[in-house]
């Protein structure tokens, strides 16, 4: 019992703090809640948990801004949970820290997906050296990608471009935050580079590029690497019934 | 001849004083060959055609001028303001009064067409918005009385359901919830449209990766059914808001899929031609149904091809024009339906060595 995953939520609509406790509880996590910014603070410095979902429409604060003060000393993820949809919004709350972003109403079952890869992407900061996904081997220490146990010749930004993504799997980068990461902070507004390197990097590791599984395309917002158990694109493909 | 009356005042009041000087220094070489009199008749004609054409006050000022004009240059003796036989008083009096009731009967025509026309127009968008709005309501309250039917049949102590039967009954609130998220969805896109805060965020794009990510996107129930994409090899990057235009393709292509039968092919396809991105999206079932002026498949008229609330489409044409692009259906010779999405964007040969 003592090792249970700690969730907080920080949400002020009590129907949804209901509906969460209830879908987190029965999949194996203790339940902390808040209904301010304020209260979530508190509760997160007294009892640190091991993931944050956070509401952006709190009544006593804006939700980015609760993020930005979480962040000062909050390592742990953060998932946003909010009805603002708007690609803006989605960017900065990235931009300001946040490991993931879901658009309310989500699915139980993606919600879960999402906390728990969050909750992986902290065990992997202590890297291995290898990052492995459906048929593609990525060995950072030796430099090498191999797919299907073969070895792919990809070119020094390409290979930059896909360890930046596959050092952060699961996690969504922003456009600008790629640019400004591989080609420097003058180049943030040059999205052909973008385009045409996840193009390329694609012909050359996904088994089909137009359906591409591994560099997952998150439409004005940025690209998603997905990680080892596959399990977001697993995750939608589940049955409706069984997301409930 | 609507149009000149909606110009600015003081242009109407030019044109109208400057047509009768001209008028006046034409009849001025004319006087000599059908007397003064006659004269009086061609500036009374003019006046009346300018009564036609301009507002009541601009007509006004040309016919005193008019009519000082006919008296001091015309009206012996010249260069004088001073009639001298009673004919000539009685004729300038006359004069005054048809050239003043012209404009105003004119003007009072023109009112009444007016209030008739708004009046018309009110009652068009009337019946739109009734139509829109017994639609909507049709929309909303069919998924909630499922959803408030099957919870209260489930929460009953002895509904004696089995659990069978449970189930499917919370997959029927799943699937009305998914109706009630998209409806609501189109709503605010449509409301965002039209507020006039969203605005196109352009910036490069792969053609391929926008069309698969739209048909990537599809719902589940949908994803079993044939789409294919038609995309040139050497395709250019173009200059686009990714996010707009991925929803825009989504809508017609889900449209296309869920307006059509099982087993329906749906193709997209994409090329450039004359500085425009052409997407098309063609299916090869039945096809749409065109209201009566055969030139645009009214919103409404969306329902003859089997449900929604032709919201999706009008959501694309807002998302088109924020692009200066718009939108065509129509119906293939060889049956089917075909939209056709056309934008005017920058192109951008794809180089392989950025940065390198």
């Amino acid at each position: 019992m003592e090792n249970k995953p700690n969730v907080l939520i920080i949400d002020d609509e009590s129907q949804i703090r209901k509906f969460l406790k209830l879908t987190l509880s029965s999949a194996g996590y203790n339940v902390s809640e808040a209904a301010s910014g304020k209260e979530g603070i508190q509760t997160a410095s007294m009892h640190p948990p091991d993931v944050i979902l956070l509401d952006l429409g709190l009544p006593d604060a804006d939700g980015k801004e609760i993020l930005k003060q979480l962040r000062e000393w909050f390592l742990s993820p953060i998932i946003i949970l909010s009805v603002r949809d708007s690609e803006d919004e989605i960017v900065s709350a990235l931009d300001s820290g946040a490991n993931d972003y879901l658009v309310k109403p989500f699915r139980t079952g993606e919600l879960l997906a999402r906390i728990r890869t969050s909750m992986r992407q902290v065990s992997n900061r202590e890297q291995t050296h290898i990052i492995q996904t459906f048929d593609l081997t990525i060995d950072l220490a030796n430099r090498m990608v191999k797919k299907n146990n073969e070895q792919i010749k990809l070119t020094a930004t390409e290979y930059s471009l896909l360890t930046l993504l596959a050092r952060n799997e699961n996690k969504v980068l922003t456009h600008q935050y790629i640019l400004k990461e591989i080609w420097g902070p003058t180049f943030t507004e040059q999205s052909q580079y973008l385009r045409v390197f996840v193009g390329q990097i694609r012909k050359k590791i996904e088994t089909d590029p137009n359906h591409p599984k591994i560099i997952l395309t998150e439409p004005s917002i940025g690209y998603r690497f997905v990680g080892e158990s596959c399990e977001l694109t697993c995750e939608k493909k589940e049955p409706v019934a069984r997301l409930f | 001849m609507r149009a000149f009356s909606k110009l600015q005042m003081w242009k109407q009041f030019a044109l109208s004083v400057a047509t009768i000087i001209v008028i006046s220094i034409i009849s001025f070489f004319l006087v000599d060959l059908v007397g003064y009199k006659s004269i009086s008749l061609i500036l009374l004609f003019t006046v009346t055609v300018l009564s036609l054409v301009f507002s009541v006050w601009p007509v006004l000022v040309s016919a005193i001028l008019s009519v000082l004009i006919w008296d001091y240059f015309f009206i012996p003796p010249f260069l004088s303001f001073h009639p001298i036989t009673s004919e000539d008083l009685l004729m300038l009096s006359m004069y005054f009064i048809i050239v003043l009731l012209n404009g105003i009967f004119t003007s009072e025509m023109r009112r009444v067409e007016k209030i008739a026309m708004q009046k018309e127009e009110k009652l068009r968008t009337l019946n739109f918005y009734n139509t829109l709005f017994n639609s909507i309501s049709h929309e909303l309250r069919t998924p909630i009385t499922t959803i408030i039917g099957v919870t209260e049949n489930i929460l009953n102590p002895d509904n004696g359901i089995t659990e069978k039967e449970r189930i499917e009954l919370n997959q029927e609130v799943l699937i009305a919830t998914e109706r009630l998220n998209q409806l609501v969805d189109n709503l605010l896109n449509m409301s965002r449209i039209e507020s006039g805060f969203l605005e196109a965020k352009k910036s490069w794009c792969d053609v391929s990766e926008l069309i698969y990510t739209a048909i990537d996107r599809m719902p589940e129930n949908l994803k079993h059914r044939s789409v294919k994409a038609f995309i040139p090899e050497n395709m250019l990057l173009v200059k686009l808001d990714f996010g707009l235009m991925e929803q825009a393709l989504y809508n017609v292509i889900h449209n296309a899929l869920v307006h059509t039968p099982e087993g329906t092919m749906v193709s997209v396809s994409a090329t450039i031609r004359n500085n425009n991105l052409e997407i098309s999206v063609e299916d090869d079932g039945p096809g749409f149904q065109f209201s009566e002026d055969k030139t645009q498949p009214d919103i409404i008229g969306q329902k003859h091809r089997a449900g929604g609330l032709g919201l999706g489409l009008t959501i694309v044409k807002g998302f088109l024009a924020m692009h200066g692009g718009g939108m065509k259906l129509s119906n293939r010779l060889a049956g089917g339906a075909m939209v056709k999405l056309v934008i005017p964007a920058e192109t951008m040969e794809w180089r392989e060595n950025y940065g390198e």
